[in-house]
């Protein structure tokens, strides 16, 4: 028992210095007109981002991967729990942080068709936040906002014309460029080459690697797309109805899954080569679907679909345990109660 | 085996314009495509390229402002083209059905989904239009095909009332029930999630199977092609630039472009730097006069500029649109174009 206790706790246990963000225990409910049926979009989650590494959050639509993002952002509030960016709290909403702080964080939205001005043109995008928080003197705003446009490798011409006028990549680059402003430390990617063909998708990847190393930022990347994570994430954290179920190292989290959920996940993904069919999984066949976060099932939510389960299932919430080093899943087959 | 027999489908150098503002925009430019009888085939493309206007233009639903400027379409003997308007209903309603991108758009929110599958049977005519008994009992019969749980229930539910999953499964059950022997399938699992999206590739693989109906699957994904085609067209601004059988294409592609295509996915073999390709698709109104790729080709050199590129046959039904594999190109060209990668 002693044991256990140590393992669920040592998920933020290493909270040293290296750990950019801690979030602990946030829950997000949403109320609905029934004042006594809550959205539980987010139910207990913890988990850490550290200094210059990718991590990669994974999960189906419906599984609280955005309000997660939106909650760190401090653009809703969380009903309870913390979060913590370099040792202070910020668990209050953005508008009550200071000015410091908002400049620490940044995000890239999904679409960027809908995320920038179609009224402004793409220099005065980019310039805005830098008069705001005061990056370089007023003087030499336009001089820094085509500096950005060269780091995110768009031509200078960019710097006059409107978002309308750009392809779906080039909005998504200036998308980053304005995010790159402030300098953040922490970059929030709420699935920013989901809308983005697949050879457009590579070149806004590539250049988000190449700007980590250069700033030393640390990326908190939602997506869906499994395949991308297995070449970019440093660690990955699936979600399942508002909770995380498995959370392992890249390389261990493909070789040896061990939640259910994930093997399904992993074995549905369609992939184009017979080198990687042969790396998945044996095939679980998928079924289901994922229930309402309203009614969420008692006992551990995956037990509708889960091809495993087993009476404790039905009954009891599994808690997280560390099955190798840095490596936890929330599944009663790891719990060692059972 | 397949070859010896007459392709259901035969499009043959199918030219559409669509009118804009300040001109013509020239998007599918020359295309053939054949399909055989029980041949699953995957159009695959990124977006903009011309897959779903050449689907489209099959069916016959193209919006008002495109204008077939030239070739045939061919479908099952019917001349789709040149055909007389109830004539073409009569095709459409037996012989082809459709599965669209976005389940939710293409079912009437106003409806039960008993009504809307009960009137695709009782308008294809394959049950007697006053038997309501034998109507009810074919679309509960669709549904349960589709694996939908409680098919009964499920006839008196409105869409809204429905997860996208499932209402995809009733579009499915939709196309499925009039009983025809050719499907197009558009997008039909972008919108959904990885794990809804093998379930429904799956049933829609199994049901096509049993009934041995030809289908052409429009995706922007290899992965989803790899799973459901025997053969994979790759498509690039308005022409197909590759054509081969699945396995083939993807262990062995020969078009720059299908190159480029398969180095920008990213794989689960994993740390694996992705390419990309540069530049972007270029404008349908002034179209590159030789292989529209050439624009974004690492290999393109003189010829490529002036003449589209034919299709070169290099064995074993592989297809490829580039002068790459012209025999009468100098060696000396193409060691240097492969250099330039």
């Amino acid at each position: 028992m002693n044991e256990m206790a140590n393992s669920v706790t040592s998920i933020n246990s290493q909270a040293t210095g290296d750990n950019v963000l801690v979030v602990n225990n946030m829950k997000k409910y949403f109320s609905t007109k029934d004042k006594d049926c809550f959205v539980k979009a987010i139910d207990d989650i913890s988990f850490t981002v550290r200094r210059n590494e990718v991590v990669g959050l994974v999960g189906e639509s419906g599984s609280g991967k955005s309000t997660t993002a939106y909650s760190i952002m401090g653009m809703h509030s969380i009903t309870s729990g913390e979060v913590i960016f370099k040792g202070q709290d910020i668990s209050m909403l953005a508008i009550k942080r200071p000015k410091s702080l908002k400049r620490e964080i940044q995000i890239v939205f999904q679409d960027p068709g809908t995320s920038l001005n179609p009224q402004r043109k793409i220099g005065e995008i980019i310039s805005m936040p830098l008069r705001v928080h005061n990056i370089v003197p007023r003087s030499q705003t336009e001089k820094r906002a085509r500096e950005l446009l060269d780091l995110v490798g768009l031509p200078q011409d960019c710097y006059y014309k409107s978002p309308r006028s750009l392809g779906g990549g080039e909005k998504q680059l200036v998308a980053i460029a304005r995010a790159l402003t402030t300098n953040p430390s922490l970059m929030i990617l709420d699935e920013p080459t989901s809308a983005l063909d697949v050879s457009i998708q590579a070149k806004i990847i590539t250049t988000l690697m190449e700007l980590r190393e250069q700033f030393d930022m640390s990326y908190l990347f939602i997506t869906h797309d499994m395949s991308l994570m297995r070449n970019i994430a440093d660690r990955i954290a699936i979600m399942y109805l508002g909770r995380i179920m498995e959370m392992a190292p890249t390389a261990d989290f493909f070789e040896k899954p061990q939640h259910p959920y994930t093997k399904m996940l992993v074995s549905s993904i369609p992939v184009v080569l017979q080198e990687e069919e042969d790396l998945k999984p044996v095939q679980v066949e998928s079924q289901g679907e994922i229930p309402s976060p309203v009614n969420v099932p008692p006992g551990c939510r995956f037990n509708t679909r889960c091809p495993e389960k087993f009476e404790s299932c039905l009954v009891d919430e599994p808690q997280m345990v560390k099955v190798f080093p840095d490596h936890y899943v929330s599944c009663h087959m790891h719990d060692p109660r059972t | 085996m397949v070859e010896q027999k007459q392709p259901i489908l035969r499009i043959e150098d199918l030219y559409i314009n669509y009118k804009v503002y300040g001109g013509y925009s020239y998007v599918i430019d020359g295309l053939n495509l054949n399909v055989f009888p029980g041949e699953k085939i995957a159009l695959v493309g990124e977006s903009g390229c011309g897959k779903t206007t050449t689907v489209k233009s099959i069916l016959r639903v193209l919006p008002k402002q495109a204008k077939i400027a030239g070739g045939s379409i061919v479908f099952d003997g019917h001349d789709v083209l040149n055909i007389k308007p109830n004539e073409l209903n009569e095709v459409r309603r037996r012989k082809m059905s459709m599965i669209f991108q976005d389940p939710t758009a293409s079912l009437n929110p106003v409806f039960t989904i008993g009504k809307q599958i009960s009137d695709s049977i009782k308008y294809s005519g394959l049950a007697d239009r006053k038997d309501k008994k034998a109507i009810k009992e074919r679309a509960i019969q669709a549904l349960n095909d589709c694996s939908m749980p409680d098919p009964e229930r499920i006839m008196g539910n409105y869409p809204f009332q429905l997860s996208g999953g499932m209402r995809q499964r009733v579009c499915i059950a939709m196309a499925l029930a009039t009983a025809s022997k050719f499907m197009i399938a558009d997008e039909p699992t972008t919108n959904l999630d990885v794990t809804i999206q093998d379930q429904v590739l799956k049933l829609i693989r199994n049901l096509t199977d049993e009934k041995d109906m030809s289908l052409i699957l429009i995706t922007h994904s290899m992965g989803v092609a790899r799973m459901m085609a025997d053969r994979i067209c790759v498509m690039y601004a308005g022409n197909i630039v590759e054509n081969a059988k699945t396995e083939e294409l993807l262990e062995k592609p020969q078009h720059p472009y299908t190159v480029g295509l398969m180095n920008s996915i990213p794989k689960l073999t994993g740390d694996s730097i992705l390419s990309g390709i540069p530049g972007r698709l270029p404008s349908y109104l002034t179209p590159p006069p030789g292989c529209r790729f050439s624009t974004r080709c690492p290999h393109a050199f003189d010829s490529c500029f002036v003449k589209k590129p034919p299709f070169y046959d290099i064995g074993n039904g592989h297809q490829v649109a580039c002068y790459l594999h012209d025999k009468s190109v100098p060696q000396s060209i193409k060691e240097e174009a492969v250099s330039n990668e």
